[in-house]
């Protein structure tokens, strides 16, 4: 588990503040590339972990702040690892805490492919990763969903 | 003609069979003996050349890269498959079974990857070729997979933006476009990283996407719009538009990108556009005679590798069109290969002799 990390507040004030971050075009190295096209859903994209300069595998950290509340966090790597914790805070947190909603937090391949999805009723989540083309030895590519359990009307 | 042929003999059986004391033997469809296949239509079919069994309706094909072996796409009832045809000693030698395709096959230029539609699961297959032998790989994800369905349970909810049809890849090989049939979208995604780059509207149901060999520009058949579309292959944005005929699908670029070949299903001929004018130039008739009304249902178009020739299955009349395209502006029919039923395409082989073709049913 790495100690220190890459961390980008992802500070979300509505469906449409959400809706103009997630149209922004991904850049050349990106590691998170948002599809834009569903905006009922939280966050979804293609997330790629890979090997950094240190030699360990990348992890960003997604905070989900709705009108000035940290509502959850949303770890992403190191390689097949995930996390979602309640509530926002700067200080780093295992994964394998007690804390951290999704369990198992390592995905396993069966036969070279991947698929885990956890409901998580407390938050009111579904969370599903997908392993994806992309992946390679130093960089493992994931597609990602995070939608509402129970969908409203908006 | 064989319309007309199939009524006379049905009108005769049936007056046979009400005067006589016991009815004749009926024919039944299907192989009928000396190389004879009788459709339920009535219809006899002798397709010419040499045939191996593949698969559940085949609708595409790829020739290896060293030339040996032709993989073969099969998308039928069945679960989909991906055939490898040795056709020096014709036999099927493997079969690779996939959970979800559809119509897309696309070499990468480094002959090691081969990319197959996914289909209703929004996915694109990457498998992989090696000393002859396909294998599955990592399904490169463009939008939400189908759930899996579970024994007992109803089919998984249909996914939005689904069913990924045609497929092609920038020459150079870093990226690749994919259609969404009932979607209405064109993807375009990053091969190293996997990473879905942009995804735009389209303005109905697409087919396939064709790259120009200078990987600048992006051609897309509109099925459900009768158009063929143009983009900036680096950014996707809109580069023009060319009208044709109904259900336009298939697609051939010449070596030169400057001549586009286009099957349109609901007439009986392809459009030729030129691309540097933006503008279809010469519609080909592939009709079996002048005047006969549309029903040859044209859906897929190849060149010969000198760019001279061009292969058009007639799916509905059962004949490949070999037309004369050496001259742009007066091509025309050079003559018809009988075939199997209902075929969905025909290609040369890399070296010109031999000419491939899949009949769908």
């Amino acid at each position: 588990m790495r100690q220190s990390f890459a961390r980008l507040a992802w500070l979300l004030t509505g469906v449409l503040a959400s809706t103009a971050l997630m149209a922004a075009h991904p850049a050349a190295g990106q590691l998170f590339s948002t599809f834009s096209r569903d905006t009922h859903n939280i966050l979804e994209g293609n997330w790629q972990s890979c090997r950094e300069a240190d030699g360990q595998y990348a992890e960003r950290v997604y905070d989900h702040v709705v009108n000035g509340v940290g509502k959850f966090e949303v770890h992403m790597g190191p390689r097949r690892e995930f996390a979602i914790f309640a509530g926002v805070q700067d200080a780093h947190r295992d994964h394998d805490s007690p804390d951290n909603v999704l369990k198992p937090y390592r995905v396993t391949l069966d036969a070279g492919r991947a698929k885990q999805r956890w409901d998580i009723p407390s938050l009111n989540l579904r969370f599903t990763v997908t392993l994806a083309g992309g992946s390679r030895t130093d960089c493992e590519s994931w597609y990602i969903l995070l939608e509402r359990l129970e969908k409203t009307s908006h | 003609m064989r319309r007309a042929l199939a009524v006379v003999l049905a009108t005769v059986t049936a007056g046979a069979f009400v005067r006589g004391d016991t009815p004749p033997a009926a024919l039944r469809p299907g192989a009928l003996g000396g190389g004879v296949t009788l459709l339920p239509n009535g219809w006899k079919l002798v397709p010419a050349g040499r045939h191996v069994q593949v698969g559940d309706l085949p609708l595409a094909m790829v020739e290896s890269p060293d030339g040996r072996s032709l993989l073969v796409a099969n998308n039928g009832f069945a679960k989909p498959t991906i055939s490898v045809v040795d056709f020096q000693n014709q036999i099927v030698r493997s079969a690779l079974v996939l959970d979800h395709a559809w119509l897309g096959m696309a070499w990468h230029p480094d002959g090691r990857r081969l990319y197959v539609s996914g289909a209703g699961n929004n996915t694109v297959h990457e498998l992989r070729w090696a000393d002859g032998a396909l294998t599955g790989g990592v399904d490169l994800v463009l939008g939400r997979p189908m759930d899996v369905p579970s024994e007992g349970a109803n089919r998984p909810e249909p996914v939005p933006q689904s069913f990924v049809g045609g497929l092609a890849i920038t020459p150079d090989g870093k990226r690749m476009f994919a259609v969404h049939v009932f979607g209405q979208i064109l993807s375009a995604v990053d091969l190293l990283t996997g990473h879905v780059l942009r995804t735009i509207q389209l303005p109905a149901e697409p087919y396939t996407c064709v790259v120009s060999p200078d990987g600048r520009t992006l051609f897309v058949s509109i099925w459900g719009g009768a158009k063929v579309l143009l983009f900036d292959a680096a950014t996707l944005e809109p580069a023009g538009d060319v009208a044709v005929g109904e259900h336009p699908n298939a697609m051939a670029l010449t070596k030169d990108g400057m001549r586009l070949y286009v099957a349109c299903a609901n007439t009986n001929a392809v459009w030729a556009i030129d691309v540097a004018a933006r503008r279809a130039s010469e519609q080909i008739s592939v009709a079996l005679f002048p005047g006969a009304p549309p029903g040859s249902t044209p859906n897929h178009v190849s060149l010969s590798p000198d760019d001279k020739r061009l292969l058009v299955a007639n799916a509905d009349n059962n004949t490949i069109a070999v037309d004369d395209v050496s001259k742009a502006g007066v091509s025309e029919v050079a003559g018809f290969i009988p075939t199997g039923w209902y075929p969905t395409a025909a290609m040369f082989s890399h070296d010109g002799s031999r000419v491939f073709i899949l009949s769908g049913k």
